[in-house]
Formats: C-alpha cells, structure tokens, sequence
C-alpha cells in the first residue's frame, strides 16, 4: 500500500501526482457520490475535491490516501445535501435525510464495494447467480427496462420479477459479506502509513 | 399498504413515490438492525453502475476540466495579471476621454453624460487601479471602488466601501475627495488609507503624506502625516492617534501588519484575505487583541498556529469553513 501510495501521491519535485491520481480515482470517486446526490451533482464534487488537493499539496496525509478521497467524496455530499434540505420542502428532504443517514453508515467503518474495489468479485458474484435470477438482474439494472417489460418478455408475473431481484442481490449479499464484514471489524487496518 | 420489500427495492431502483419515501424512512427508523443489510443491497445496485459505466464517465474530459480551472487559479493567484488589465483599460478610457473632451468640447456640455464606474475586488485578490490624472488607487480584498468615468467639474470625487489605499496626484485646482460611509476625506496632493468595510464598526483613515481633510456629520478635521483617526459609525465619535502609517498600508504588498489590533476586527481581515469563513463564538474572543504580521501567500493554517502562539485555542479546517474554539483555561 505504501508503495502504490508514493506512486500516485509524489512527482519527482515533490508535488502531488494529480493527473494520475484524477485517472486512478475520479471514476470510483463519482459512482460513490452518485449513491448520495445526482449526477451533476456528483461530477462537481470530484472536481471540487482534487482542485482542494492540488490547493492543499503539503497536506499531511496520516491515513490512506484513498480512504482521504473517499471521505472527502462524503463531506462534500453531506454538505450538499444539508444544502438541499434547506433549499427544499419537507417531502423531498425525506430522501436527504435517508441519504445522510446512508453517509453516516459509510463514515462509521462500513465500506462500499467501490471503496475497497470489490468490482471484480461483484461481477463474478452476478456470473454466478441462477440463470433467470441474473437475466432479470441485468435486464432490469442496465437495460433500464421496466419490470412490466420483463415480465412480458421473459413469461413471468411482475410479482416474480420483483421476487428475482430481490433474490439476487440477497445473494451477492451473502456471497460478499465475505469480504465485507471483515472490513467492518477492523477498520483500523486500512488506516496505517 | 404495499410491502415493505417491495418498497425498498424499488427505492434502490429509484422508483419510489414520495409516499413510499415517507414509510421507509419511518420504518429504518424503527429497524435499525436491518439498516446495514439494505444499505448493502442498495451499494450492490449502485457498485454494479461502475463495473459497467453506465453513465459513461470519463475520466479524460473530467480531468481536462480540472486543469481548466487550476489553471485559471493560478493566473488569479498571479494578482499582476488583473492589476494590469485593468490598469490598462482605465488609463486608455480616461486618455480618451480627456483627450475628446479637451479637443472638442466644452466640458460643461459632458457633465450629464458622465458615467459612475465600479471596480470591485473579490475575496482572496487584491487589485490596482491608475486614473489618468496621475493618481493610483491600491484596492484590498472585497471592496467596491465607484468612479466617474471622466473627471469633470472643479473635484475629483469617488466612492469607496472597504479598504483603499490612495495616492493622488496633485491638482489644487481640482481636489480629490473619497467618499465613505459616515465621512468624506478632502485631499490635495498625498498618499493615505481607509479602511470603511460595512460589516465593521470603525472607519479608519491612516495619513501617510500631505495633508487631508476629514469632513463627517459632526466635525471637520485636518490631519498630518502619521495621524490616524477612528470614525465610530454609531455615535459619530472621531478620535485621532499617532501611528506608523507603513504598518496600515502594508497590505498592499501583500502583508498584514497587526499591533493590538481587535481581535475580531482581525478575523473579519483574515475572512477577505484567504477567503474563508471563519466560524466562532464572538463572546469568547471579544475584547482580545492581536499583534502579528500576516502573509497573503501564507495559508491560513498559518495564521491559526500564530494565533495559537497567545491564546489557547484548537481549529477545524474543512473546505472553506473554520471553526475556532476557545480552550478552557486550566490551571
């Protein structure tokens, strides 16, 4: 970890590497955001966050540099959302609140798959799912299709639709928390150099 | 009423009306040991977004963007490039327009078609302005400058809110006069200071050479070098002090010079200079004083540690917010 670190962290002169870092980080940094605010939304906060990296190069960095991002992805939503809340009336604050309490859950130790970069056993986790489960999974989650569509295409009832859904993210669920729950446990572990 | 399952995956799809949001926010509410197993399979759904890019990001266009804005930062942070931008587009303005004037007209025709210019330097900058009579006009952080477009008239008059540093060229037969809230300053030939921000209490006048006039609601003052009065807003009290008038005027160097200045009154500076909020508890550090020299090209962390030098306290920086707290004393 801690020579990845330097890789990213220091040019020969010293300074931040940003350009590496914006290609390493900017994508992972921007889906994290979209789980909190929109799209727009989530493109300004990584941009926000690397223009306060390269304003504050002799930044002391204790922790891990990716974990620094990702909490900082985080501030910056919260922020926004706190925002928000005050901007809009009290139907639409209702989704801030649950996603404020949704931040809090990340900041107290848990971390998402993107975080820890678990992408490639997610995609073998859906591989691996019962064949109609995983149809209706991708069908709905990319071909952004409506489960009524689903239903008809592949001759089952919207209430099965749903059932696989549901079904196939218990699944991964379970089949992740392998990797995850220990993260929880000892979150103290990523914090070192 | 639907299903609590079906309500939350829908909300992972994003598909939930307001009603719906409204009962499953009620019911994480009262199930709090199932936070963590939605929360899961909601970071399922959004992780499977980047496996996939399904909302086609890129990083190359994102990071031009980037360098796009570091760049004009960087121009910002070099305060000469604006400085003579603006220098120039005053100087060429008021040459012509003089030069118009004194070729073809009599000037009294001109007065109703004189404009009232405004200059305004933002928070973090510090800006110049040269006029065509000669005289230069130094602009701190967040102050607004009004000028005529052409000088007409037997005065030189301009409006000031926030701190200015003058020096102007001699005329006797058309004196200069800077108008701020609660005084007018009357110049003949003579560099001096004002600082009048609207959110402070005090306007300052510090004279650095010559001789000015003060005029305010009450009094007419003429003040010598060195001399330094404080116009109170509220009750219209002017009092006058001996200074060095280099350590109120160094600011255009880009240096802060503070002996026992309010404490409060410093925050209010270092606010402007580094462009930051600085949260605190005013009670705390009422009648405080602050001695110091601070640096524009210094960050604000070093300001905070010089503060830290005289009184205990501890900060948080986040973003562009500070809160500063007062430690208890301890014994």
């Amino acid at each position: 970890m801690n020579a990845d670190l330097n890789k990213y962290l220091y040019s020969d002169d010293g300074h931040l590497n940003l350009s590496q870092l914006f290609l390493e980080f900017s994508q992972p940094l921007f889906y994290y955001a979209l789980k909190f605010v929109g799209q727009d939304v989530a493109k300004d906060i990584v941009q926000d966050v690397f223009f306060k990296l390269w304003e504050n190069q002799d930044l002391n960095i204790t922790s891990s540099l990716s974990g620094l991002l990702f909490s900082m992805v985080r501030n910056k939503c919260l922020q926004h959302l706190e925002k928000e809340k005050v901007r809009s009336r009290y139907q639409e604050s209702v989704v801030s609140r649950m996603h404020e309490d949704e931040i809090l859950f990340y900041s107290s130790g848990f971390s998402s798959l993107i975080e820890k970069e678990l992408q490639m056993q997610l995609q073998q986790a859906i591989e691996g799912l019962p064949d109609k489960c995983r149809e209706v999974f991708v069908m709905s989650r990319f071909h952004d299709k409506m489960h009524k569509e689903i239903a008809e295409e592949l001759g089952i009832s919207v209430k099965m639709v749903e059932k696989h859904i549901s079904k196939a993210l218990k699944i991964i669920r379970v089949q992740l928390e392998e990797y995850l729950p220990l993260l929880a446990l000892f979150p103290s572990c990523f914090f070192h150099q | 009423m639907a299903n609590i399952e079906e309500i939350k995956s829908k909300y992972i799809r994003k598909e939930t009306s307001s009603e719906e949001d409204q009962i499953l926010f009620k019911w994480l509410q009262d199930h709090p040991d199932e936070q963590k197993e939605f929360y899961q399979e909601k970071d399922i759904w959004d992780s499977y977004a980047l496996v996939k890019n399904s909302m086609n990001y890129s990083p190359e266009i994102e990071r031009r963007k980037l360098r796009k804005r570091i760049r004009k930062a960087k121009q910002a942070k070099l305060a000469v490039l604006p400085y003579l931008k603006v220098a120039a587009i005053f100087v060429l303005s008021f040459m012509f327009s003089w030069f118009i004037q004194s070729q073809y007209f009599n000037t009294e025709q001109l007065v109703h078609e004189v404009e009232m210019r405004e200059v305004f330097v933002p928070k973090g900058q510090i800006n110049q302005i040269f006029l065509a009579d000669g005289s230069r006009i130094w602009l701190n952080s967040e102050s607004t400058i009004e000028i005529p477009s052409v000088f007409t008239g037997d005065e030189r008059l301009v409006r000031l809110s926030g701190e200015a540093f003058f020096e102007v060229a001699e005329d006797a037969k058309h004196p200069f006069k800077v108008k701020v809230e609660g005084q007018t300053i009357e110049v003949m030939g003579t560099s001096f200071n004002v600082r009048a921000y609207h959110n402070s209490s005090v306007v300052q006048t510090t004279l650095k050479t010559g001789r000015i006039e003060l005029q305010t609601q009450n009094e007419r003052l003429t003040l010598s070098p060195g001399e330094q009065t404080a116009l109170d807003k509220l009750t219209g009290d002017l009092s006058v002090k001996k200074v060095n008038p280099s350590n109120f005027d160094s600011w255009k160097e880009g240096r802060y010079e503070f002996i026992n200045e309010d404490l409060i009154e410093v925050f209010h500076l270092v606010e402007r200079w580094y462009d930051v909020e600085l949260i605190y508890n005013k009670e705390d550090f009422k009648s405080m004083n602050f001695s110091g020299v601070i640096k524009r090209n210094n960050s604000i962390q070093h300001f905070l540690t010089l503060l830290g030098h005289t009184i205990a306290i501890n900060y948080e920086i986040d973003m562009e917010k500070v809160k500063i707290n007062k430690m208890k004393e301890e014994k």
